[in-house]
């Protein structure tokens, strides 16, 4: 680690709500330009932030100033969108994930229920052949129309 | 002497732990986890406002990476 060198930069202080900047947002911005300046933050009073900038050799302060407002604005922004779709996003992952498993493996056939009991449920009737289903109706339909 | 103040709004009390651990080969760095503050001394011949701002970097950076934010905004 290279020895602390003296700082010339004279600092910049912001006053920030942290209704407006959440903590994560602000510490996200100035984790972006810790390689440009010094940043510390602090919150004199409940609710109320202060960042407080000094440019390291070769950035200038209020330009640094200026990137770390539009950056914590993204970061507050894309905090805010991630908390509105935070139902859709999971929801989507889920799918996401159970569509990559694939088709059951053999464990998963081994685990499956086929005893005799099972083996020839029917709840929806769909096993029923085209002769069954229909013969009951057209002969109903014919002894209707034998009838005089 | 500068006093930091660390709140825990904003930064982990072990990432204050490991900053003074890493700086104090630089001064005397005293951490009143009450406060919770940092109080920093610089050696003689150590810019004691630049080991102040390196140390509050320092923690800045190991809160968050401790925290595992999405800090770092995709290019």
């Amino acid at each position: 680690m290279a020895q602390p060198a003296p700082i010339s930069a004279s600092p910049v202080h912001l006053k920030l709500p942290l209704a407006l900047y959440p903590a994560d947002a602000l510490l996200g911005a100035a984790y972006v330009l810790l390689d440009r300046c010094f940043v510390y933050l602090d919150e004199p009073e409940t609710g109320r932030a202060t960042v407080t900038l000094r440019a390291k050799p070769g950035a200038a302060s209020t330009d640094v100033a200026g990137e770390f407002l539009n950056e914590a604005l993204a970061q507050s922004w894309r905090r805010a969108i991630l908390a509105d779709n935070r139902a859709s996003i999971e929801m989507i992952s889920a799918r996401a994930v159970s569509g990559a498993a694939g088709p059951p493996g053999l464990d998963d056939l081994l685990a499956m229920e086929t005893s005799d009991q099972s083996a020839f449920d029917d709840p929806l009737g769909i096993a029923m052949s085209w002769e069954d289903k229909y013969k009951k109706k057209s002969e109903a339909a014919g002894e209707k129309g034998s009838k005089p | 002497m500068i006093e930091r103040r660390f709140r825990p709004t904003f930064y982990a009390a072990a990432a204050v732990d490991a900053a003074a651990a890493v700086y104090a080969p630089y001064g005397t760095i005293e951490v009143d986890h009450a406060g919770p503050a940092v109080r920093v001394t610089a050696n003689a011949g150590i810019d004691e406002l630049a080991l102040a701002d390196e140390l509050a970097n320092y923690v800045l950076g190991a809160t968050v990476e401790a925290r595992g934010a999405d800090a770092e905004r995709p290019a």
